[in-house]
């Protein structure tokens, strides 16, 4: 059983730098915290922009030599305009850098200008950028640690000893099952990978997702686990358990 | 029924289970992962014990604003982190 906010393998996570979208697009500096959905509605770069890049888990096809080779950028064609997308490995992250004309041999040329930003250091993602998408993360997993959790548990009770998988946030993969036995004992599973990307699992994020599975579980009572009632764990998982009634 | 899961507890004020850990160390790099964890559980016990505590409490209450205000914590500290990852960074 699978629930939560999946996020479909190969999917990315479509963001846009604040610069961007400020010099580029003409939207405000707090456009930042909008999700994707409703900058795409306001404008059609970011719609193909999620549409070809976000949704399809792609990362480009035509490479900005310019670029190359420590920018490893591709070209998004929407009319006579350019955008300038990287794919962010570690975080799992599309970026949208940089939005232009093509005007081909013209000093304000788009590609021209991509090379410009780079040479400047205003291409790639600033520390903003990177707080900006790491705190948009955090509500989405807050509710599904209040909603799909729940729902996880319920169903593991209802089959004991077989193991539930689920995502939580669409960022947390999580493993659980309960065993009856008198005392019966929930064990979870959680991945020290956040999907998608390559990024670690923060430590404390990683004890609040076993809190939610554990909530009535006092500190001094948590308990790490070796296995999934018997079952080996994936070599990037850490276990959790308590005895529960 | 006994349940097959062996549970190790980790914030118990005594290092027993960081003992047992160590021990295990020398079986598979699974475990060596788990030891090190631990070790890292143990080490920060205090503040681990009350982050987990905390989020127990904004569960409970169905606190959405509380939980995201938790989750936000380490923000900094993860945008250092994927900062060091960009190509001029490497």
């Amino acid at each position: 059983m699978e629930v939560g906010s999946h996020g479909r393998d190969g999917e990315l996570i479509p963001r846009i730098t604040r610069r961007c979208l400020t010099d580029d697009l003409g939207l405000p500096a707090e456009s930042v915290d909008l999700a994707i959905d409703e900058l795409a509605s306001a404008n059609d770069v970011i719609a193909a922009f999620r549409d070809r890049r976000a949704e399809t888990g792609s990362a480009g096809q035509e490479p900005i030599r310019s670029l190359l080779p420590e920018v490893v950028a591709f070209s998004l064609h929407v009319g006579r305009r350019r955008g300038a997308t990287w794919h962010h490995r570690e975080a799992g992250v599309i970026w949208l850098l940089a939005v232009g004309y093509h005007r081909e041999g013209h000093p304000d040329d788009a590609y021209a200008y991509f090379e410009r930003l780079k040479a400047a250091g205003r291409l790639l993602p600033e520390r903003d950028d990177m707080l900006a998408f790491v705190r948009s993360q955090a509500p989405t997993l807050a509710r599904s640690l209040l909603n799909d959790v729940p729902t996880l548990v319920a169903a593991a009770r209802e089959n004991p000893g077989v193991v539930h998988s689920g995502m939580i946030g669409g960022r947390v993969r999580v493993r659980l099952v309960y065993e009856a036995g008198d005392p019966a004992m929930l064990t979870v599973a959680i991945s020290q990978r956040l999907f998608p990307g390559e990024m670690p699992m923060p430590a404390d994020w990683l004890v609040r997702v076993a809190a939610a599975f554990l909530p009535d579980t006092p500190p001094e009572r948590l308990s790490v686990a070796f296995d999934l009632a018997g079952q080996e764990l994936e070599p990037d998982e850490v276990a959790f358990c308590d005895f529960v009634g | 029924m006994p349940v097959r899961t062996k549970p190790v507890r980790i914030f118990e004020s005594d290092h027993a289970p960081l003992r047992l850990l160590a021990e295990l160390e020398r079986r598979s790099p699974q475990e060596v992962f788990h030891a090190a964890l631990a070790e890292y559980l143990v080490s920060h016990r205090d503040k681990l014990a009350a982050k987990f505590a905390d989020t127990q409490r904004a569960i409970a209450s169905g606190d959405l604003d509380a939980l995201t205000a938790q989750l936000v914590e380490s923000a900094e500290a993860q945008a250092d982190a994927l900062m060091a990852t960009l190509p001029e960074n490497r």
